[in-house]
């Protein structure tokens, strides 16, 4: 399995504070790569460097095989957290012009844009000025632009942000689509649900460190199945045949599925005449291993990220 | 990968259209026109006022003589009417009439441009060399009406009162001295607007994909060939225009003399300097731009930078004044005085191989400066932390914060 990118023990200090502290990261070509983190994690930073932005303070980078990233520019596309764009250019002359950072032609950039455009239903703002544009148009425009010469790596940081849920359904099925097509991507997000409908693999980021890498089905299986239970009677012989973590959430009792199955335990029930109501076994979602893995600290400040970027 | 010029030249290409087709650019490109209508009325005020001055041909001769002079001049000035005769003054002789006619041109009051003294056999015309070569055929025909033979061997024997260094010599210095200025305040008004370049592309955020696609070097070297693309279009519009004005409609007195190197070299290398000059200053303006983060902050730095200008001009002078010596060399050396310094050289001297090596340093000189702005620019702008603090905003100070803290 060739990488697109193979970063190891990326370390980078600003001013004395460590933002990004060993940072190791592989993507696999051809694979849609999440990284996972609350927002100041080091993200952005590790994106960065990979990118050849700003160069690491310690261990190295290589990307689609070049240990300088930006001799590969031609074959990468970034759409940075901070979206920005040159407010009076033509939004296919913009898009013409991103691509020709990557080495694209003009005219071929201009006609690319026009297709481009006309896909995502925009074909009439193709001589708009950016500045007449909603946000979130804008947004998608720069999205055309990074993605306008084809590249082969796709970086894309916190590229839902800022959208509503019928684009964050489109760029999702875009993503899709240019994996589809051979690319290899790699987004950051702070919002876990992306990353679980989208990444066969991620890394979780967190105090400028990767606290998990691997596949989502792992990261998931790192956790016992959570066992949600109801019952007629609210007392009996049979609690005492729960497991020890058992907690009592809303009238259901809530305990990690015993590492000796659920047999026993229903054995009990059934023996006690607890009267069964309910009881689901579920498989922990990819919220609950983030928190296990990155900590409460951390999902306070994700949820704190998410709220902001509702409101 | 793309080399430098070629992603440079993306960068150029965008910034070009956008400074010269934006609306503002022709508000700039008009402003210097109002100048030069202003400039236009306060020189033909000026000259007018400087024309109706009367001015005297002095004759130190007896009364007879200077009398039959005055009106055989008087005669030709009514046959040549039109042409620009001076009032003829008659000075009774002393006893040393050369002496008096020094004196006599020497004393404003009297307002006399040139002296002819005929006390002896031959007369002599005594003044400076633009008014001597001028009044020589008019005097030559009055004395000949006069009745003296005007012989080509002893027809009128000259004095040409110019002060020390004049001449040709001068001329060209004084052209080369204007040309450094002009070259100088070209370079001023010009420069100063790649101060504030790049906060378009950092405070619209930008940056960023720029700086993900290409080397820092090439985005500085791409949009100082953009500026000066900006720049050399409007001042080629401007000379051009001022040009064709001179030709037009600038008086005799206003000809500009030719400079040692000739017309055509010499307005190559003028652009060629202009270039150069633009390369080296406005990389040095580029890098001490690319610093600040805020348009408040290009207007703190640019005060110092624009005394920074004044002195650079004030080395120059210095250099072009003392002409030889370290002090020369040091100017000629020093890049931003450089190009003002040996575009001056062009004036006075007609050698064109310092100019080609000087060309050559200057690169040499532009490359360092790009290469050094832009490595300044990666340490410190793009890692430095505060600042990227302040440019992420407060929101992701505060998760910054946050993230420490939980650690």
């Amino acid at each position: 399995m060739t990488l697109a990118i193979d970063a190891r023990g990326l370390v980078k200090r600003f001013e004395g504070k460590t933002a990004v502290n060993g940072v190791d990261l592989a993507v696999p070509e051809g694979m849609i790569y999440g990284v996972l983190g609350p927002n100041g994690a080091g993200k952005t930073t590790s994106l960065r460097m990979i990118l050849g932005i700003i160069d690491p303070d310690e261990g190295t980078r290589t990307v689609l095989g070049n240990p300088r990233p930006l001799e590969v520019a031609h074959a990468i596309g970034y759409l940075p957290e901070e979206r920005g764009l040159y407010q009076s250019m033509a939004v296919r002359e913009m898009i013409a012009f991103m691509g020709a950072l990557r080495g694209l032609p003009l005219d071929q950039g201009r006609r690319r844009a026009d297709k481009l455009l006309t896909e995502y239903d925009l074909g009439d703002v193709g001589r708009k000025q950016i500045r007449t544009l909603s946000k979130g148009m804008a947004q998608t425009v720069q999205l055309l632009g990074t993605l306008v010469h084809d590249p082969k790596l796709i970086v894309l940081d916190e590229p839902f942000s800022g959208l509503d849920a019928i684009n964050q359904g489109r760029l999702e099925t875009l993503i899709r689509a240019r994996r589809d097509a051979g690319a290899t991507i790699l987004f950051s997000t702070h919002v876990i649900a992306h990353a679980e409908r989208l990444c066969s693999e991620i890394s979780i980021i967190a105090g400028g460190k990767v606290r998990y890498a691997g596949s989502v089905d792992a990261a998931r299986d790192r956790l016992p199945s959570r066992v949600v239970l109801r019952t007629r009677a609210k007392e009996g012989a049979w609690r005492a045949d729960l497991p020890p973590d058992t907690t009592p959430v809303d009238g259901n009792w809530h305990f990690a599925l015993p590492s000796t199955g659920i047999e026993s335990v229903l054995q009990a029930l059934i023996t006690h005449g607890a009267g069964i109501e309910n009881l689901t076994v579920e498989r922990p979602g990819l919220h609950d291993a983030f928190i296990a893995i990155a900590g409460a600290d951390a999902e306070a400040a994700m949820n704190m990220a998410s709220a902001g970027d509702m409101a | 990968m793309m080399n430098l010029f070629t992603s440079a030249l993306v960068i150029a290409r965008r910034d070009y259209r956008a400074t010269v087709m934006s609306r503002l650019f022709y508000v700039f490109m008009l402003f210097p026109l109002v100048l030069l209508i202003f400039g236009g009325i306060f020189g033909y005020v000026m000259a007018s006022s400087k024309a109706e001055a009367p001015a005297y041909l002095a004759i130190i001769a007896e009364p007879d003589r200077a009398a039959q002079f005055e009106q055989s001049y008087a005669a030709l000035h009514s046959k040549l009417s039109g042409e620009n005769f001076e009032g003829v003054k008659i000075i009774a002789p002393l006893s040393n009439a050369a002496g008096q006619a020094l004196a006599v041109l020497a004393d404003t009051r009297q307002q006399v441009n040139a002296v002819l003294v005929d006390t002896g056999a031959t007369p002599r015309l005594v003044g400076p060399s633009a008014s001597v070569d001028r009044l020589r055929p008019g005097v030559l025909l009055a004395l000949g009406n006069a009745g003296k033979e005007a012989t080509p061997e002893m027809p009128l024997a000259l004095t040409r009162t110019d002060p020390a260094g004049s001449g040709v010599a001068s001329d060209r210095a004084g052209l080369g001295y204007g040309a450094a200025v002009f070259l100088f305040w070209l370079n001023m008004l010009l420069a100063n607007m790649m101060l504030s370049n790049l906060v378009e592309e950092k405070s619209n955020k930008i940056m960023e994909v720029l700086i993900a696609a290409l080397r820092v070097d090439a985005i500085f070297l791409g949009k100082l060939i953009a500026m000066v693309g900006t720049a050399l279009t409007i001042v080629t519009a401007y000379v051009g225009l001022g040009t064709i004005g001179y030709l037009l409609f600038a008086p005799p007195e206003l000809a500009l003399p030719v400079p040692a190197i000739g017309w055509p070299l010499f307005i190559v290398l003028g652009y060629a300097y202009f270039i150069m000059n633009y390369m080296v200053v406005g990389g040095i303006f580029i890098g001490i731009g690319a610093q600040a983060s805020s348009p408040r902050e290009v207007q703190t730095i640019s005060m110092p930078v624009t005394m920074a200008q004044m002195l650079v001009l004030l080395f120059a002078s210095t250099a072009i004044k003392t002409h030889e010596g370290w002090q020369w060399w040091l100017g000629a050396l020093f890049p931003p005085s450089s190009p003002l310094v040996m575009y001056n050289q062009a004036a006075i001297s007609a050698k064109l191989w310092p100019h080609l090596l000087t060309l050559g340093w200057l690169m040499l000189c532009a490359a360092l400066v790009i290469r050094f702005a832009a490595a300044r620019f990666r340490k410190y702008v793009l890692k430095s932390g505060p600042a990227r603090e302040k440019r992420r905003g407060l929101l992701r100070a505060q998760w910054t914060k946050r993230a420490t803290t939980s650690r």
